[in-house]
């Protein structure tokens, strides 16, 4: 496999050599998928999305400019394609993301069994997916793709202030939910 | 006096307080069992996130998306040799009458200025020509040229239209 940096791999590509391509997959298929599936709570669903976001990068990568990383430029493409197909489902979502100042308040509909509850890290996807879009998806790009703020920002197209203002709110969405079901003990 | 907020519990976490706003939580944490409760499970919680697992995508993704591109790539390229030859076509038939044209109002000037310079043969075909083409612009010509050049896009649309299609069709086959 070859080891060329992101901008290498897009000259190349710009130079003809689509094959090339297949490296930025390899290299952002599953934290991208990752962050489709906690956006739009479905894995078949958000891999027929990653290949549109790929295609439509794959179209458009005489746009990029550099003027930012390519992590964060495809993340844009990805995050709004992912908003595009919600507001498609009418899922309501402009009303959810119209503002941070909203009440988070997360039903814990989910039944949670007793194997779940013991394995932390699963019990924790589970409490995730039942985070709303703009929450999961600030989850998924600070942990899992160890984004900074700044860089979500650029993403979401918001600021860094609402950025960090999301993310507090769903770690105490998600401790809250952790005290609704009784699982303070468990963890600590 | 600090209230131990979710809020300020969390920026103490990422480190976003000052000196003096960190050793005034501490002292306060130290008299709230239920604040440094909610500091542990938010803690906890911080962590727990920290070691969340990046699903996978099915193993053959990226050949699929490959040979997508690999046929977007090949539908553009004929579109280009499509739209290309179109063009062809029309610049070809336009120089054909341009020629035409000229050649007719070169013979004309020709046998009519054997003996004269060629300074003012030039200069009589260019007026020729000139003059010609003023003379197409009449009316009658005019409208005939408008009805070759109509029936021109109407074909040319026609088959633009057929193009597409076929790209479509292409498209749907995709995997």
């Amino acid at each position: 496999m070859k080891n060329l940096t992101d901008i290498e791999i897009i000259e190349s590509v710009k130079k003809g050599n689509n094959s090339d391509f297949a490296l930025l997959i390899d290299k952002y298929k599953d934290k991208a998928f990752s962050l489709l599936v906690r956006m739009l709570k479905n894995e078949m669903e958000s891999e027929e999305v990653l290949q549109d976001c790929f295609l439509k990068a794959f179209k458009s990568l005489n746009n990029f400019r550099q003027e930012s990383k390519f992590s964060t430029w495809f993340y844009r493409i990805v995050y709004n394609t992912a908003l595009t197909r919600l507001s498609a489902k009418k899922r309501k979502i402009e009303t959810e993301m119209s503002s941070i100042d909203d009440h988070l308040e997360i039903k814990s509909e989910y039944d949670f069994n007793e194997a779940e509850q013991k394995d932390t890290s699963t019990f924790i996807h589970k409490l995730i997916e039942q985070l709303p879009p703009k929450y999961s998806s600030v989850i998924s790009m600070y942990y899992l793709d160890n984004m900074n703020c700044e860089e979500i920002s650029e993403v979401m197209e918001t600021s860094i202030a609402n950025i960090k203002v999301l993310l507090h709110r769903s770690r105490s969405a998600l401790k809250d939910m952790l005290v609704k079901i009784n699982y303070a003990e468990e963890l600590l | 006096m600090i209230e131990l907020s979710d809020e300020i519990l969390n920026k103490y976490i990422d480190g976003e307080l000052d000196q003096t706003t960190v050793g005034e939580l501490r002292e306060q944490l130290k008299n709230s069992e239920s604040a440094r409760l909610k500091l542990a499970m938010l803690q906890k919680v911080h962590c727990e996130l920290g070691k969340l697992k990046t699903l996978e995508v099915s193993g053959n993704f990226t050949s699929v998306i490959m040979s997508k591109l690999q046929r977007k790539v090949k539908i553009a390229h004929s579109d280009k040799y499509f739209v290309f030859s179109i063009s062809s076509v029309f610049v070809i038939i336009i120089l054909t009458i341009l020629s035409y044209l000229f050649v007719g109002s070169f013979n004309i000037a020709g046998s009519s200025t054997q003996n004269i310079q060629d300074f003012n043969n030039y200069i009589n075909v260019i007026a020729n020509v000139s003059s010609l083409i003023k003379g197409l612009m009449t009316s009658k010509n005019i409208s005939i040229i408008g009805s070759i050049l109509s029936f021109g896009i109407l074909i040319s649309g026609y088959l633009f239209f057929e193009n597409q299609r076929l790209i479509k069709r292409n498209l749907s086959k995709l995997p």
